[in-house]
């Protein structure tokens, strides 16, 4: 189980939470201007990167509100967490590879 | 919002009062009680905006609630639920309120709704409340991480529920809980504490 720090409510239990995936991924500006593969690109494929990824969480089952974490997708540890719109912050490169 | 008079206990399928109490027994651990409907007002606003901050503060008569607390006024509590919501629970109905907040609100980025239909309300008490809840919810409710006065939103079982702390007595009376639920899910909620009760011994009350 992973204990999420809220930005709002501080630590909660992962099963009050639903995952957002990969934060940080801009919608295009012009839709109707991308083709089927652009705009699949955009709808599915994520980084899945291993080592530390930025997600976004939803405190679906306490405050509502959705904020960004950096976690580490080897090691589960949650190096940062912070509000929607600001920009991530320094983390430590982490290789796995 | 309907007739007073056709309004109906959220709980009214269960026929709680033909086996309700006026008291717990000292043996019994767990006392569950079906409170009244209650009066709600949804409050959003922005707490930078610091004029329709204090306007609504001084509406109702308190100083907004931070993150996690309760506040009381004259018959009133808020509830602070996120960075920009708050709730308002009032004896009698919301309406006059509910007026009252929009025109001191006015223009600005602000939001008051009724919402009180939607929730019921539970009271749980005795000496093992906080055992018995922390069999269905993921909060921590020892005395030092859940005191008097806050307001956690967290699950029951499988149903939301906001959490608030009214009292607490380290004699035999225990510690008293309030829990707002989604009135679809108070038939759940009520079935889920009367079984999780079993063990401790449970009292309804009327």
């Amino acid at each position: 189980m992973l204990l999420i720090d809220c930005p709002y409510c501080g630590p909660r239990a992962e099963v009050e939470f639903s995952y957002g995936n990969e934060a940080h991924i801009a919608r295009p500006l012009q839709p109707e201007a991308l083709d089927d593969d652009d705009w699949a690109d955009y709808l599915f494929m994520k980084t899945n990167r291993k080592g530390v990824m930025l997600e976004r969480w939803v405190h679906s089952h306490g405050c509502r509100r959705w904020f960004n974490v950096a976690r580490d997708t080897v090691t589960y540890e949650i190096l940062a967490v912070y509000p929607m719109g600001a920009k991530p912050p320094k983390l430590p490169e982490r290789s796995y590879l | 919002m309907p007739e007073e008079t056709l309004r109906l206990s959220a709980l009214a399928s269960l026929g709680l009062a033909a086996h309700a109490v006026a008291a717990r027994a000292p043996e019994q651990g767990i006392a569950l009680r079906e409170l009244p409907l209650p009066a709600l007002l949804n409050l959003r606003l922005d707490p930078k905006e610091t004029a329709a901050a204090k306007a609504a503060a001084r509406t109702l008569g308190l100083l907004l609630p931070d993150l996690g607390q309760a506040g009381l006024a004259k018959e009133l509590v808020a509830y602070r639920l996120g960075p920009d919501e708050w709730w308002i629970k009032m004896e009698g109905p919301a309406a006059a309120l509910e007026t009252k907040l929009r025109a001191a609100l006015g223009d600005s980025h602000a939001a008051v709704t009724e919402i009180g239909e939607g929730w019921a309300q539970i009271e749980v008490s005795g000496p093992q409340a906080r055992s018995l809840l922390a069999k269905g919810c993921p909060l921590d409710f020892h005395p030092r991480a859940f005191a008097i006065g806050e307001v956690k939103q967290s699950l029951l079982s499988k149903a939301d529920a906001v959490y608030r702390l009214i009292s607490d007595d380290d004699d035999a009376s225990g510690a008293l809980f309030e829990i707002t639920i989604r009135r679809s899910f108070a038939d759940y909620a009520w079935r889920w504490l009367a079984d999780a009760a079993g063990e401790y011994g449970l009292a309804v009350l009327s």
